[in-house]
């Protein structure tokens, strides 16, 4: 396999080489940050040769950027947002290498970069956002929790799903629909605390970039948004470290050198456990009973430049969650009321847990074969699992001996993932960036189990046993995931840039292939100084799902693969937009899209949502969904107060023509939200205080409810009383408003770092938006006729009103 | 400092509140809700009529519902009495449709006006009934029948159907010593299984069989609804059993002696709307797991064709076929309804 890559690779090169222009040559290297010497991602290059729309490049995920300029005295000028831009002159007359280090500033500072980048305003892409590291770091959340997902919560044509969690539903799309990647490796589960965080720890985070629109063609899998998340490399030059005391959960970072510019490390990790509330908890719960609950987030990576040509990055993710539940229960008496009876003393003990996580591990090289052929291969493990289980002891001491009965009752169900991908990023013009690469995942569904283990100890001695088992009984199902992908982005003259592309993919699962063509284009047009325009279609597919209740998302939801019968979800997404960056340190955006979504599941009317998954294609429905919305997106990059606003207009609806839900008509997806404000803003007040608040509205998502009590003839001729719902997400909730606000002061320390204080509140105006809701009647008598009116009432409950939060962290 | 948790731990633990949203949904508004059953193979209907208000069912006595067919004929349905059997006011009426038939039904009461249309749809046939004698699986001895019903789609729409099956005594009864007779009839539902049948468990969730925990309870099939999805435009085999019990019965209300009996076994297959079809697809539903919404339950919607109101009328229309038993494989019966033939 090595030998046809090679082979491949030198064949690029020699086309390349004979591709250049002649007068031209080509400079490359990595940019990289001087403290630190992490690599920077998307920094830019720009040829300063007075042009109108000058030329430039931009790094790739790995720090590397390539760009093929006219020979001779140069000036290029080197730059990334928050850093100092540096300039280099020099005389260009033969490929050359340049590796740049750029010192971070401490004002943000507008880096304008006009060439191929991957994600903001400037690239060909529409709908791609880089969410601004230093947002999702001060951004002020619940509990005073920085969170990636909560940052991108907030950006336009992305909602939240239950009040203050870590769902994400993208342009009308599910929560199944949004590959996540953690260092091009995909996260099944992503959050904490059934959402209140996410598992991405920002510490161990460099960049985080959404698509939601044009995607690029070197991303498959899912239909509604890509999310990709690159980890630190750790620290070069020394060793630096934090660590945070919250009010739920304790950090720590550390990264350094393990030999100076050859070999670092990054380690971090997370965790929360009930045990500090115990006292709190005991005194909340019935004797004998006692809960408690656990997180932790374990991220590791070690950076490993070989050479200048290759580098390595071993990266590693273990994540838990655990909720526990005892019981404990003793009684003492006679088995006959009268006295006389034999004496017995019973005991009874449950332990019941529910825990889920992920796993994973990957290894990447980097490999540069030239200056303009770039290779990143990467084999990775991923895995996902559930497991619910209750233990339960009863004995019972009598004279004549003792009786045990127990039971042991596991469920469990998860997914993993073995995989090896390779990328290139091709330079063979200046004009052009080719990306292609291929994939292939080997995936195990384990389907969701239910075993009993009931076993009995009379008091003769005698003991019986016995093992049931329900669900499914096959140790897995397994798919073969192959793509294969090539995109070119390409400057067409001074203003337009076209980006085609073309993701092909087959899946293989129960010995049936689904092939896959993806078509990809974006396109954008630069009007005049600052306006441009952009287009762009997207062909997604998907060939996994969630299967999750329209009612409530929990842990035990299902991972089940594409099979012969549920076939796989598309998606065609068109988008167009208009922009405008000419205003210094300001970025304007307007963006409007349609998405035509196919075979979306969805479980059938009337279903019973848990441990009913053997046959479980028989009882979920395939159909149709479409999504529609406007995007309208102003922020401020540079400057003391940076931030931005957001609002969509969106509307999202499904149908399911079988009938088998909502009669086959179309319904409301259940985060169907008509409005969505947000609004972030970060100010350095001072030097060392920064101020930040963010308010977000929604317009209220769909319920159902039955708003009437009707009766159902049966053909036998029976009448039954019924609660009547008409149709499904038949009513709407109330909007969700709240604000939130920050305040964190740093404190340097001449020697040994920087301790920083953060006060944040959540929901500063205590505003009760709904967690859940459910309905109860009550009956209440006219002062009048004094007769009862029975009412419906819904009932919300509210678990995150106002919660002021503080934090410390120390940085050295 | 060692308890400064505890502010932010109670604070988490006792700031979740509960608080009420007002529904809007009009708490307690009456509406008119109607339901009947019409079908071809019978000629007396009635329509059940209830007030539906938010958490309860009232009696609707006093209404004038009529029957209009075809837009001229008008029927006017009359009350009945009391029913215990429905928990709703009866109004009935006679009336032979066949198919092609438009029938509206309103209910007028005081102010509140409710109505419903119907078509009656062309049948979707029987072609053939054979049968087939197998021993029931795990009874010894005992007798079971397969029907293996033939049907014919019809083409160019979907066509909606459901089968059921019934139990025909024939008798002729000596009435008098001249030798005068009297034809008497019983008829009557009859159970069968459709479960291995593909057509009729077409669709259907895992349900009975399934190693599922809660298998069980999924919603069935208990109506044998299904569509022509997998024959669509041609013929089919449905497949049913019966055990031979089912077909048989030797009580008659007179004491006149038996001249002569026959046991039939009744295929019915009625066709029906998809808006029907899916109605009886939501009642298994609610059959399932009650007729409330549960927290862990997928709500079902409930189809209503009913104007200025809810409820639902169906209309059905049959096609059967009768299979004589034979005489041969009819079990003796007891000897106290043994007929009295005058030669013992």
């Amino acid at each position: 396999m090595r030998k046809w890559i090679c082979a491949g690779a030198a064949l690029l090169a020699v086309l390349s080489a004979a591709a250049q222009p002649r007068g031209t040559a080509t400079v490359s290297g990595y940019i990289t940050d001087l403290s630190s010497s992490e690599t920077l991602i998307g920094a830019g290059v720009l040829l300063d040769n007075g042009a109108r729309v000058p030329v430039g490049a931009v790094t790739n995920p790995y720090g590397y950027y390539t760009l093929t300029i006219p020979k001779g005295d140069v000036r290029l000028q080197f730059s990334y947002v928050g850093y100092e831009s540096q300039m280099r002159r020099f005389s260009l007359q033969r490929d050359t290498v340049i590796n740049i280090t750029l010192a971070p500033s401490e004002v943000l500072s507008e880096s304008r970069i006009v060439a191929s980048k991957d994600a903001g305003i400037q690239s060909t892409y529409l709908g791609a956002i880089e969410v601004p590291l230093a947002q999702i770091q001060n951004t002020p959340v619940i509990f005073g929790e920085a969170d990636v997902l909560k940052a991108i919560q907030m950006m336009p044509g992305v909602q939240g799903g239950t009040e203050g969690t870590a769902g994400l539903y993208v342009r009308g799309g599910g929560p199944d629909e949004n590959l996540i990647l953690m260092d091009g490796v995909p996260i099944y589960n992503v959050d904490h605390m059934l959402g209140l965080f996410s598992v991405f720890q920002p510490e161990a985070v460099k960049k985080v970039t959404l698509y939601k629109g044009s995607f690029p063609a070197r991303y498959g899998g899912r239909v509604s948004s890509i999310i990709d998340i690159r980890t630190n490399d750790g620290n070069m030059k020394e060793t630096h470290g934090s660590f945070g005391l919250g009010v739920v959960s304790q950090k720590f970072h550390l990264e350094g050198p393990i030999l100076k510019d050859k070999l670092s490390y990054s380690l971090s990790a997370r965790g929360m456990h009930t045990a500090i509330f115990a006292p709190v908890i005991k005194a909340l719960m019935p004797k004998g009973e006692y809960a408690n609950y656990f997180f932790y987030d374990l991220t590791g990576k070690l950076s490993w430049r070989l050479s200048d040509n290759d580098r390595f990055f071993l990266g590693a993710y273990s994540g838990r969650d655990k909720f526990g539940l005892h019981f404990d229960d003793a009684a003492e008496g006679h088995t006959s009321s009268l006295e006389g009876g034999d004496p017995y003393r019973s005991t009874n003990r449950s332990d019941m847990d529910l825990h889920w996580g992920n796993d994973v591990a990957s290894l990447r090289w980097n490999h540069l074969f030239s200056n303009r052929l770039f290779a990143n291969t990467t084999v990775s493990f991923n895995r996902y699992k559930m497991h619910m289980g209750s233990v339960t002891l009863d004995r019972t001491v009598m004279e004549k001996g003792t009786r045990t009965v127990s039971y042991d009752i596991g469920y469990r169900s998860g997914i993993r993932d073995w995989s090896g991908k390779i990328d290139f990023d091709y330079v063979p013009m200046p004009d052009h960036l080719v990306k292609f690469g291929a994939e292939y995942i080997y995936h195990t569904f384990i389907p969701e189990t239910l075993t009993i283990l009931d076993s009995e100890t009379d008091y003769d001695g005698v003991t019986r046993n016995d093992h049931l088992e329900f669900g499914n009984t096959k140790k897995g199902y397994y798919g073969h995931d192959i793509s294969l992908y090539v995109e070119d982005d390409i400057s067409v003259g001074d203003r337009l840039s076209v980006n085609p592309g073309v993701h092909m993919a087959l899946f293989l699962t129960d010995g049936k292939p689904y092939w896959g063509f993806q078509p990809r284009l974006s396109a954008k047009y630069a009007f005049f100084d600052g306006f441009s325009c952009k287009a762009g279609y997207a062909r997604m597919a998907q060939y996994v799902h969630l299967l999750c209740s329209a009612q409530v998302s929990l842990p035990i939801d299902l991972w089940v693969p594409i099979t012969r019968d549920i076939r796989p979800v598309t998606s065609d997404q068109y988008s167009a937009g208009f922009y405008y960056d000419g205003l210094k340190g300001w970025e304007f955006s307007v963006e409007g899209y349609y998405k035509d979504m196919r075979n979306i599941l969805e479980y059938k009317d009337g279903t019973l949502v848990i441990a009913s998954s053997k046959d479980w294609e028989k009882n979920v429905e395939m159909g149709q969904g479409r999504a529609m919305g406007v995007e309208f997106f102003a922020q401020k990059t540079a400057g003391k107060l940076t931030g931005w606003l957001a609002y969509t207009l969106a509307k999202s609806e499904r149908r399911f023509p079988d009938g088998t839900i909502n009669m086959g008509e179309w319904f409301p997806y259940k985060y169907d939200r008509r409005h969505s404000v947000d609004l972030s803003v970060n100010y350095a007040i001072t030097r060392n205080i920064e101020a930040n608040a963010t308010w977000s509205f929604a317009s209220g998502g769909t319920t159902t409810l039955y708003t009437r009590t009707t009766a159902v003839l049966d053909p036998e001729g029976s009448l039954e009383e019924a609660d009547f719902v008409a149709h499904r997400n038949n009513y709407r909730l109330p909007p969700s408003h709240r604000l939130n606000l920050g305040i964190s002061f740093h404190h340097p320390h001449r020697r040994w770092g920087e301790g920083i204080w953060n006060l944040s509140v959540y929901n500063v105006y205590n505003r009760m938006n709904p967690n859940f809701v459910y309905l109860r009647y009550e009956s209440v008598r006219d002062p009048e006729t004094r007769e009862f009116e029975t009412h419906l009432i819904m009932s919300k409950i509210t678990l995150l009103p106002i919660l002021p939060a503080i934090s410390y962290t120390f940085k050295f | 400092m060692k308890k400064a948790w505890i502010p932010f731990a109670a604070l988490f633990l006792l700031a979740a509140c509960e608080e009420e949203i007002d529904l809007q949904i009009g708490n307690d508004a009456p509406v008119l809700l109607m339901n009947a059953q019409l079908r071809t193979d019978d000629t007396l209907h009635a329509v059940v009529l209830n007030r539906s208000l938010l958490s309860r069912l009232e009696l609707l006595d006093g209404a004038n519902v009529t029957v209009t067919v075809n837009g001229t004929e008008r029927i006017a349905a009359t009350p009945r009495e009391k029913n215990g059997y429905y928990n709703g006011s009866l109004y009935c009426f006679r009336a032979d449709f066949k198919a092609g038939d438009h029938v509206r039904i309103d209910a007028v009461h005081g102010e509140e006006h409710a109505f419903a249309e119907v078509d009656f749809p062309e049948p979707v046939t029987i072609v053939s009934v054979d049968t087939v004698r197998t021993e029931m699986p795990g009874y010894y001895g005992y007798w079971s029948y397969q029907f293996r019903t033939r049907i014919r789609d019809i083409a160019g729409i979907d066509n909606y159907c459901r089968v059921t099956m019934e139990r025909l005594a024939a008798y002729e009864l000596e009435t008098g010593d001249a030798g005068e007779r009297m034809h008497w009839e019983d008829q009557e539902r009859t159970g069968f299984d459709a479960s291995s049948d593909p057509i009729i468990s077409d669709g259907i969730m895992a349900s009975s069989g399934s190693d599922d925990l809660f298998g069980d309870l999924m919603p069935g099939n208990a109506y044998c609804a299904f569509t022509d999805r997998l024959f669509r435009d041609g013929d089919c085999t449905l497949r049913v059993e019966a055990p031979l019990g089912s077909f048989v019965s030797y009580y008659t209300p007179f004491s006149y002696p038996v001249r002569e009996r026959h046991f039939y076994a009744v295929v019915k297959l009625y066709t029906m709307s998809l808006y029907q079809y899916r109605y009886l697809r939501a009642i298994d539903n609610f059959e399932a797991f009650g007729y409330e919404m549960s927290f862990l339950v997928e709500p079902t919607s409930l189809p209503s064709n009913v104007k200025g109101g809810i409820g639902f009328v169906s209309a059905e229309t049959c096609a059967e076929a009768r299979i004589l038993m034979p005489a041969s494989l009819i079990p003796d019966e007891p000897r106290y309804y043994r007929p009295v033939t005058g030669e013992e």
